[in-house]
């Protein structure tokens, strides 16, 4: 049986468990160990991945990656891409530098978003406003990245489907012949 | 034997209709028979066949997507119905009215006849589109419909994408450089809608005509190439597991 990923990315804190568990039909698995990081205020945080996953009506499963979001396990986010159908990036609006957060996952991702699809979501802008979603356009514009940007509570399932949706639109035009 | 148009000295021109719900399908034939007395060419409705030659093809604006690719070839007059309010000349709204038949109906006469005195007797002409932009000599560039591939140069500002419908339009027009039909067709959208989105985005200077071959366009989020080398079966494959995704997720 055919099986494929979609895979979570973003820093520490950004909400990859909960975006998971917004769409996962198991309760995801994941590894959290106690946070051991004082710059991150969470008990808990992910230094594996986390694990959900979608059953379609033939039986094939699409598995939901959340990658882990620390800059050290960056070796992990090449093995996790490969055979990805695509990545959904989540920013935390409220760290300190979130711009240049989204440029690390631009390089670390580079490939697959070159080959495949790409959505970038912007959380907790409620109450961090700035950078503003045409700040993260421009950043995309300047990398050479034209793809669906956002804001985005993952609290909210719903939102998540969308996240999901755009991907799919993206992928569904890469398929459709061109006249 | 001599037919009433010939009678009146009107020449005859043949149409076909394509799309259209049975009712509306009916409700235009039915109209282009009562206006017959007073258009100023004769219209004779005739079943498509492949290989029919037809001087003027009536569509919905659904079927828009899949003549395109025809119409670039044939250069068919063709008028469009939509359920929506049209903007602009070549394009009728349901439900349809009279007086705006008999004027799109002659206008279209005149151009298909203008173009067939210019051809010699023996030839079969087929008629470049005004609705499609196609412009020939001796014609008037009429434009409709953009056919020319559109795609974004950048992401647009949050404010032009409030509705989830422009949304999914603009995510659309982030990828391969797509037609306002075909983009009207796959974000199940109305060609006005989308003309409407694509008149601000082009305000907005973000979006561009894209006339170079796709392999030749910016490489942006999507390596063209890799999936030129794909084969149709995994083509095929991917669209379907796509499709079964929007099922599962509720789409």
């Amino acid at each position: 049986m055919n099986e494929h990923k979609i895979l979570f990315t973003g820093v520490t804190g950004a909400g990859k468990t909960t975006a998971i568990s917004a769409v996962s039909e198991i309760t995801p698995i994941s590894t959290e160990v106690r946070n051991t990081d004082s710059g991150v205020s969470k008990r808990m945080t992910t230094v594996g991945l986390d694990y959900g996953e979608i059953t379609l009506d033939n039986g094939e499963k699409i598995r939901l990656y959340g990658t882990p979001g620390q800059k050290r396990f960056d070796f992990m986010w090449a093995i996790l891409s490969r055979g990805a159908l695509g990545l959904i990036i989540l920013i935390d609006n409220s760290q300190v530098d979130p711009l240049s957060d989204l440029d690390t996952y631009l390089t670390g991702f580079e490939q697959l978003i070159k080959e495949t699809a790409c959505v970038v979501a912007i959380g907790r802008t409620e109450t961090h406003p700035e950078p503003s979603v045409e700040q993260f356009a421009d950043l995309l514009d300047s990398r050479g990245v034209i793809c669906p940007v956002l804001p985005c509570d993952v609290r909210d399932p719903p939102q998540v489907i969308q996240l999901l949706e755009l991907l799919l639109l993206q992928l569904e035009t890469k398929t459709q012949d061109v006249s | 034997m001599t037919t009433l148009a010939e009678n009146l000295g009107k020449k005859t021109l043949r149409f076909s209709v394509e799309g259209l719900s049975p009712r509306d399908e009916l409700l235009l034939k039915s109209l282009v028979r009562i206006l017959d007395h007073r258009t100023e060419y004769s219209w004779q409705c005739i079943s498509e066949r492949i290989g029919e030659q037809v001087d003027l093809r009536v569509v919905s604006e659904r079927s828009v997507v899949n003549i395109e690719p025809r119409l670039a070839a044939n250069f068919q007059a063709v008028l469009i119905i939509t359920s929506a309010q049209p903007a602009e000349v070549g394009v009728l709204a349901l439900p349809l009215r009279a007086d705006l038949l008999e004027q799109e109906l002659n206008r279209q006469g005149r151009l298909i006849c203008g173009k067939q005195d210019q051809l010699p007797d023996h030839a079969a002409p087929s008629i470049p589109s005004p609705a499609l932009s196609i412009v020939q000599p001796g014609f008037e560039p009429v434009r409709i419909l953009n056919t020319s591939p559109l795609r974004l140069n950048r992401w647009p500002p949050i404010a032009l994408l409030n509705s989830s419908a422009k949304l999914k339009m603009a995510t659309l027009l982030s990828g391969k450089p797509i037609t306002v039909a075909q983009l009207a067709d796959r974000a199940n959208q109305t060609l006005s809608l989308c003309n409407d989105f694509i008149a601000e985005l082009r305000r907005a200077n973000l979006v561009v005509e894209d006339l170079v071959p796709v392999t030749a366009m910016r490489i942006n989020l999507h390596s063209e190439e890799s999936e030129e080398n794909k084969s149709p079966e995994i083509m095929n494959a991917t669209r379907g597991l796509l499709s079964r995704i929007r099922v599962r997720l509720g789409l």
